[in-house]
């Protein structure tokens, strides 16, 4: 079977506490602890559910949510996974639950509207100088592609793609194996691809 | 346009085309991509497709990534996070049972406090209980009542449906409707309720089938 490079060495290790010395130093009522954990994870969690739901406002619902499920919940993690992955796992669940009952918000088409992307002849790229494509714009559009994704696929893709996981990191937090995160990846990306071709 | 997978042997393909665009293979299986690719030079357009949405594309992530929230509105997620932390925890719930079989419209529940019925959590039992005087439970050991109008049942399985009992609880409506397997619980005792009317309980029903008791007039 397939073998997978190993996920990369922490980049904190021997330099800043561990997670695992974090928690513990919550447990004890250290509140600089947590403050520390919050900012270790905050902005992959961020991304994670920003992308899953298109906005700010959702997003930091779900990441609140995220930290409290997990941070009170430590019992049931402990020795499981890692904190990181074990966070972005209920980040993620909580932003597609979110999503499911706030009903995504439409997002807009910003390039349709003038029919300029679909209009251009030639092979097109986000970064062309004559596309004109603002970064907000880039990033609605491959939101709005993501939609159409079917839901383990988008999570597996925003995952891998957002918080940076690996394969194997990305399958731990899923709970599947790294067959399927590469068979989910592989069809998520056609499918953007489709939708996405004249710009990405 | 090849079609991947038409093959038995290259069933795999599409999952080792997204790893080798993401760079997650090791060198043996970078090598067997790398010469299928020689043999099938159809399928480089799908690799292509992959490398440009890889997350190795840092560019267009960085670019495509949603600017970050700012620092007053992380304090304030934070302090939220910090105050639910601090709070007072409510007591776990009461055991659950099959909540997939039985779903619930919204209605109406009895207290556990207030509950006619004390049933007492012990290990699965093989026998039929008897009923027998009441003895007195703790609240936590309480289950509450639901009736025939506080449910829905939307699907049950055939072999379940036979213990499901439901009957008209003489209960105030305020708590959450508990469902319990019958071999979830060993009934110790019971007693009529105001009315005068007693709970049925089925428990010859198999160990995991769902379990609803409550008075049913005229028993």
């Amino acid at each position: 079977m397939v073998a997978v490079t190993a996920p990369p060495a922490d980049p904190h290790a021997g330099h800043l506490p561990s997670d695992e010395q974090l928690l513990a130093r919550h447990a004890a009522g250290d509140r600089s602890a947590l403050e520390e954990l919050f900012r270790r994870y905050r902005h992959p969690a961020y991304r994670v559910a920003h992308r899953l739901l298109g906005n700010e406002a959702d997003a930091l619902d779900a990441v609140q949510e995220g930290f409290v499920k997990v941070l009170t919940h430590l019992a049931a993690f402990q020795g499981r996974s890692s904190f990181k992955t074990w966070l972005l796992r209920v980040v993620s669940n909580a932003a597609l639950d979110l999503g499911r009952q706030r009903k995504r918000r439409t997002v807009a088409d910003p390039v349709a509207g003038d029919g300029r992307a679909e209009n251009d002849a030639g092979p097109l790229v986000w970064d062309d100088p004559g596309l004109g494509l603002e970064r907000s714009d880039l990033r609605r559009l491959i939101d709005a592609a993501l939609t159409k994704l079917p839901e383990p696929q988008r999570q597996t893709f925003v995952l891998h793609v957002d918080a940076d996981l690996s394969y194997r990191e990305v399958a731990e937090v899923l709970g599947i194996s790294i067959g399927t995160v590469m068979s989910r990846l592989y069809y998520a990306r056609q499918k953007l691809r489709a939708h996405l071709a004249p710009l990405v | 346009m090849m079609e991947f997978g038409q093959e038995p042997r290259d069933r795999s393909f599409p999952e080792l085309l997204a790893a080798y665009a993401d760079g997650e293979l090791d060198a043996a299986d970078r090598a067997r991509v790398e010469a299928w690719l020689a043999e099938h030079p159809e399928a480089r357009a799908a690799v292509e497709n992959q490398q440009r949405l890889s997350r190795r594309n840092r560019k267009l992530w960085k670019a495509a990534a949603p600017l970050g929230p700012s620092e007053s509105n992380w304090a304030r997620v934070f302090n939220q996070v910090q105050d639910v932390l601090d709070a007072p925890r409510p007591a776990p719930p009461a055991p659950r049972g099959r909540r997939h079989v039985v779903r619930f419209a919204a209605g109406i529940l009895a207290t556990a406090a207030a509950a006619a019925l004390a049933i007492h959590l012990t290990p699965p039992k093989a026998d039929l209980p008897s009923v027998g005087p009441l003895e007195v439970a703790t609240a936590a050991e309480v289950f509450a009542l639901a009736s025939d109008a506080d449910v829905d049942v939307i699907s049950i399985d055939d072999r379940d449906a036979a213990a499901l009992v439901v009957g008209k609880p003489p209960l105030p409506a305020t708590a959450t409707v508990v469902l319990a397997a019958a071999g979830d619980v060993d009934l110790k005792g019971v007693q009529k309720a105001a009315d005068g009317m007693l709970p049925k309980a089925d428990m010859n029903a198999a160990g995991s089938a769902p379990m609803i008791i409550a008075p049913m007039a005229g028993r």
